[in-house]
């Protein structure tokens, strides 16, 4: 184990409140892996990811951005079940839509490991750093023990409320998403479309006019906006 | 094989729980067969503590074992309860003579035939799950260097339980996260397609749904589902009877 790895394993046993462990291992992650900041991000399907733990305004929108784009290294980890390491995102050509957003806001490296627990992989953690560069064989080995302590920690927060609910850190997320829901169903009826058609319409409206998709969702909903197949 | 094969392979196998096709039964019938065929015993047992704090004896060479055992537990008397208890190994290699230690379990197994018997605690530190038990048809029928070997065998069978249990809850914890916020999902998609279909707002759509829901006597998120799936026409949760007319949206 290396010194970085011992310093957090340390320290969670000093935790004093479990609520604001996620925030606080973020920003440890981010410290001790010469990162600029991290993410824990849930994916309830298969291209959502949604924050519960920044440790800063940029990681949070690193996520925020592959939500709305439909892509991006949190996205791919999670249907993969395996890190994605990207440590030169201005040069890379696997997210068109995602990568460039990033770059601009100051993103020049992305790392994205799963989440996972058996067979089930139900989020990520994402690191960024503002220069290039690839994560260190040692402290690749970090990260992956930072992403089990993350599963942990979520884990065991979900596991202190009883099954059909969800606990605050996460119903937090719910409650973000449900304008974006309630848009969704409206443009099923109004297209005549899935589910799924229907986020991707709502998505590449967003896209288009460089907004949240939360943003654009609200005025579907509010029916400001109606969008056209 | 010899016994030395044997043993190897036996340890690789109860170190090994998270196998797909995993079976706590399987498992502890194994852990007693294996016993059996190691340590010269006549028969073996596995008593575990349930969720509600009561031993039961969930794996037996043999249906004279088992019965036993079931008297042991149900009677409060024997090696494996003071097993249990203690948390440490049980040792009698006379049953003639033990009445006094166990007035209701040494008179049985002596009536069943075995002369000894024993008991290794299965426990990680202060996790305690239950105990071993060895039953032998001749007095002194364990001894000391084998009485290791047990608890070397109940040690790798706890551990590889304990690692089993530990994964299954967080999967379980994992499962119940996802189910919850994707009936939040479905709920809120459900609200919009009413919504939209009724030309109300949301606010209308949810009261509608609820409506529904309460006067068929279904639950929120089934009636959600229900309309997501279309197998639940909107019209039906417009109309204010609930009966289903129109047409389809």
């Amino acid at each position: 184990m290396t010194r970085q790895l011992a310093t957090i394993v340390g320290s969670l046993g000093h935790l004093g409140d479990p609520d604001a462990s996620l925030d606080w291992l973020c920003r440890t992650c981010a410290d001790e892996l010469g990162m600029t900041g991290a993410a824990v991000a849930l994916v309830p399907s298969s291209n959502d990811p949604g924050n519960i733990a920044a440790s800063d305004e940029r990681a949070s929108f690193v996520v925020d951005l592959q939500f709305t784009s439909g892509e991006g290294p949190t996205i791919d980890a999670h249907r993969d079940g395996r890190p994605v390491l990207e440590p030169e995102l201005a040069t890379t050509t696997r997210w068109p839509a995602f990568a460039p957003e990033a770059v601009a806001a100051g993103v020049a490296a992305v790392f994205a490991l799963p989440l996972q627990i058996g067979a089930a992989n139900f989020g990520v953690l994402t690191f960024y750093r503002d220069r290039p560069g690839p994560l260190r064989d040692a402290f690749l080995v970090d990260a992956l023990a930072m992403a089990d302590v993350a599963c942990e920690i979520t884990l065991c927060l979900q596991a202190r409320v009883p099954p059909g609910s969800l606990h605050e850190v996460i119903e937090t997320l719910a409650t973000e998403r449900t304008v974006v829901y309630q848009a969704t169903g409206m443009i099923m009826v109004q297209l005549g479309v899935g589910p799924e058609e229907a986020i991707a319409v709502l998505r590449a409206r967003a896209y288009a006019v460089g907004r949240p998709v939360c943003e654009v969702a609200a005025d579907v909903v509010s029916r400001r906006l109606r969008l056209d197949p | 094989m010899t016994r030395q094969d044997l043993l190897s392979r036996t340890f690789v196998e109860l170190a090994d729980t998270l196998v797909e096709n995993y079976d706590q039964i399987d498992f502890l019938h194994r852990l007693a067969e294996r016993c059996v065929s190691l340590l010269g015993v006549a028969e073996a047992g596995v008593v575990l503590v349930g969720s509600e704090g009561q031993l039961r004896p969930l794996a037996s060479s043999s249906e004279r074992m088992h019965l036993i055992e079931l008297i042991e537990v149900q009677r409060q008397d024997g090696p494996c309860l003071d097993c249990w208890r203690s948390g440490e190994a049980v040792r009698e290699d006379q049953l003639t003579g033990a009445e006094a230690r166990w007035p209701v379990f040494a008179p049985t197994a002596l009536a069943a035939g075995f002369l000894s018997a024993y008991a290794v605690p299965m426990r990680l530190r202060d996790k305690r799950l239950g105990a071993l038990n060895l039953f032998a048809n001749q007095a002194y029928g364990l001894i000391e260097p084998d009485e290791a070997v047990a608890q070397a065998m109940a040690d790798v069978a706890t551990i590889g339980i304990l690692h089993e249990r530990f994964i299954r809850q967080r999967e379980e914890v994992s499962e119940q996260l996802q189910v919850a916020f994707n009936a939040r999902a479905v709920l809120e998609q459900a609200k919009g397609v009413v919504a939209a279909a009724t030309s109300t707002d949301v606010d209308e759509a949810f009261a509608l749904l609820r409506g529904y829901a309460r006067h068929h006597k279904l639950l929120l998120s089934e009636v959600a589902r229900q309309v997501m799936s279309r197998d639940l026409d909107v019209e039906a949760i417009r109309a204010p009877s609930g009966a289903p007319r129109g047409s389809p949206r």
